[in-house]
């Protein structure tokens, strides 16, 4: 069963994103993503990613390339391309991070959370909620009550900045 | 926006949309609920409605999070989820018992209660021990909810009726499913047809180049994600980020969100519980940092034997009268333990000992069997405990993986030794990097000791003399079962501590860990137990590996 596979060299995917645009890129490449590498092992060649969004896919099909071909020597390049890769908005971290969720990248997925765990953890509630997009539901008192009760972590001055 | 309402709606949704539902499914798909996909992935031949069940099953499987609903919709259509938990509670608990309810008759109706639906959920899993969950799910089947079971025993009998099919007529199932294949197909291609507008319209402003606030992307962030994100920030934020929003609050508070926020941190103890010594006439307290209830759980604890506590607190590590005390995590147990070495008396003939207190059970127990080298040149047997100074204060001690690490001196040798906290009397001996040999004299003192670095194992040297000479070397043990993973990625000339502090001579260093990959050193005086503060050194993730 598996034998057709391992002849074959170069095998080739498409990757159809959810604005049904088409990605080829190199199987190798593409079962660094468990989702994928399950279906290529139930021998799908196409993969639609209706979760996946065009602007995503391009970024995270180019780490996969960059990380499929990690070798000692080119160590440093990938950690560059890192930390490119990660510099960017909130908003397209949160893209990413539901792709790469999706996509079942594990390295990707815990380098996205780390970077936005990183990012928000001196940032105030109120900056917080503007970066999530998340309307505070509690009333003026409640809040209050919540602050009171866990005053050691509100001591000190805060990042209200949104990037 | 009508919260509300919206239940329902999407309730039934989840049983009717039958095209919308794979693909809801797999956007669903977090790491730990891979292996069920394997599994359901199929079963989704078997027909939309069980598909439409097993989505709202695997919710519930993958648990806890209180507000169920917040699982069970999780959706594709973005909505926003958070407003709506946040309206009314107590609705949504109704609706939640209610649907409960209904699936678990719906459930009955398909599975039994018999036995003989439990066994043979307890075969699948027994079957498939290999995947993580199945074992944990196999021990715990006694305290799973009824619905949860029922699930499980669903999925072996749809597993069965799938290997029955295979083995009567293999071609025969192949057709079958081809055939079902080629509907599934036709009819994503219509539900795409129906969907693409709607994303391609949602999607634009994104595309362009800025989120749209409308767009809302905290809010069709899966909670799992969410809580992977809120797991790695250390404690203060996390009770900060309480007051973000109700919704937030929930999941910080929630049981198994500090489960895995305890997981995560398992490496860094120091964020996990704090040991401290209250005061004089106080008591010994354990107060534990990561459920989130900084001070609403404290410990206290008795005292050791052989124990005078002084007026001294410090975090994790400390010496209260002299004496260390070391706090590490069981995974195994579960449970905390404090490790206490004693170096025994010359005068009484007492050998040196340990004393270990499992704070589940809060007692101190007693042990005499530090592991002992034969001496080749005296054939003394003598015990390979950690050094003690003559306060019966040992260099400092280290908890990870699972086990005390201490180095060991004996015969004039200094070796790595390590004592599992989960299985007492087991002790290892292992490698160190070699270290600089020094002479204590009048003139140079050295120390050396042994601590946790961004989750790795560390030993460091401290040399110096009174004209404030010397250095300070750190070693990190990269792989920690691979003894020749041993690294120096440090060396630092210690007048460049001693600078900023004048006059102060370099006394005493020690290491501690800290989760930001710093080092922390120390900076005292022994003698007049003076106190010169702690040193940050920051060691850039790169530079950190890049030293090999």
């Amino acid at each position: 069963m598996a034998s057709t596979t391992e002849t074959k060299q170069k095998k080739m995917l498409i990757l159809k994103s959810a604005d049904n645009d088409e990605f080829e890129i190199e199987e190798s490449v593409g079962v660094q993503s468990e989702t994928i590498k399950n279906l290529v092992e139930d021998g799908f060649t196409f993969v639609p990613l209706p979760n996946v969004y065009t602007k995503a896919l391009i970024k995270i099909i180019d780490y996969l390339k960059k990380h499929a071909n990690k070798t000692d020597s080119n160590d440093e390049e990938i950690k560059t391309f890192d930390k490119d890769f990660v510099n960017t908005t909130f908003d397209d971290l949160f893209e990413l991070v539901s792709a790469a969720n999706y996509l079942h990248i594990s390295c990707l997925m815990n380098m996205l959370c780390q970077t936005i765990a990183d990012r928000i953890k001196d940032k105030s509630p109120e900056a917080v909620r503007k970066i999530f997009h998340i309307n505070c539901d509690y009333t003026p008192e409640e809040e209050a009550k919540i602050r009171k009760a866990n005053a050691q972590a509100f001591e000190g001055q805060f990042d209200e900045s949104l990037d | 926006m009508e919260p509300l309402s919206l239940k329902p709606r999407e309730k039934e949704e989840l049983f009717r949309d039958g095209e919308g539902m794979d693909r809801d499914f797999e956007g669903d798909g977090g790491s730990s609920k891979e292996d069920l996909e394997i599994n359901l992935d199929n079963q989704i031949r078997e027909g939309y409605l069980f598909l439409s069940v097993m989505r709202v099953c695997v919710c519930l499987i993958m648990e806890v999070p209180k507000p169920v609903w917040e699982c069970v919709v999780t959706p594709s259509n973005k909505t926003n989820h958070i407003d709506i938990v946040g309206q009314n509670n107590t609705a949504i608990d109704d609706d939640v018992s209610v649907e409960t309810n209904l699936l678990d008759s719906f459930l009955e109706t398909f599975v039994g209660r018999d036995a003989a639906a439990s066994a043979k959920a307890l075969v699948l899993l027994e079957a498939n021990s290999g995947i993580e969950v199945c074992p944990t799910l196999f021990k715990k089947w006694k305290q799973l909810r009824p619905l949860t079971q029922k699930f499980i025993a669903l999925i072996a009998e749809l597993k069965k009726t799938n290997e029955h099919l295979t083995i009567n007529g293999l071609n025969r199932a192949e057709k079958e499913v081809k055939v079902l294949d080629e509907e599934n197909d036709a009819s994503e291609e219509s539900s795409d047809t129906l969907i693409r507008p709607y994303k391609k319209k949602k999607h634009t402003p994104v595309s362009g180049g800025k989120a749209s606030s409308t767009k809302a992307v905290g809010i069709d962030f899966q909670e799992e994600i969410l809580r992977d994100i809120l797991s790695r920030l250390p404690v203060l934020p996390l009770l900060r980020f309480k007051c973000v929003s109700k919704f937030w609050k929930t999941l910080i508070s929630d049981p198994y969100f500090n489960m895995k926020h305890q997981r995560h941190h398992e490496n860094d103890l120091n964020s996990q519980k704090l040991l401290v010594a209250l005061d004089m006439d106080s008591f010994f307290s354990s107060s534990s940092l990561s459920t989130v209830q900084l001070v609403d759980d404290v410990q206290n604890l008795d005292y050791p034997s052989n124990f005078e506590p002084v007026d001294s607190c410090s975090i994790y590590e400390f010496a209260p009268g002299n004496t260390t005390f070391i706090l590490g995590y069981d995974a195994t147990s579960g449970d905390y333990k404090i490790f206490k070495p004693d170096r025994g008396s010359d005068d009484i003939d007492l050998p040196p000992s340990y004393e270990i207190l499992a704070l589940k059970s809060g007692s101190w127990r007693k042990i005499r069997n530090y592991p002992t080298r034969v001496c080749p040149r005296t054939g003394y047997t003598l015990e390979i405990c950690p050094k003690f100074d003559e306060d019966n204060n040992t260099e400092p001690l280290a908890f990870l993986h699972g086990a005390f690490h201490w180095l060991g001196f004996s015969h004039r040798q200094y070796s790595m030794v390590s004592f599992s906290s989960s299985s007492d009397n087991v002790f290892r001996e292992t490698s160190i990097p070699e270290l600089p040999k020094y002479r204590t004299n009048n003139t140079w003192k050295f120390f050396y000791g042994v601590s946790v670095l961004v989750g790795m194992l560390c030993v460091y040297s401290t040399h110096y003399n009174l004209q404030m000479e010397g250095n300070f070397k750190l070693w990190v043990k990269k792989d920690y079962s691979v003894e020749e993973s041993w690294t120096e990625i440090l060396l630092y000339k210690t007048s460049i501590f001693v600078q900023s502090y004048q006059n102060i001579d370099l006394q005493m260093v020690n290491c501690y860990s800290a989760a930001d990959r710093m080092v922390v050193l120390y900076l005292g005086h022994p003698e007049d137990h003076l106190d010169y503060g702690l040193k940050l050194i920051s060691i850039k993730t790169g530079s950190f590996i890049q030293k090999a």
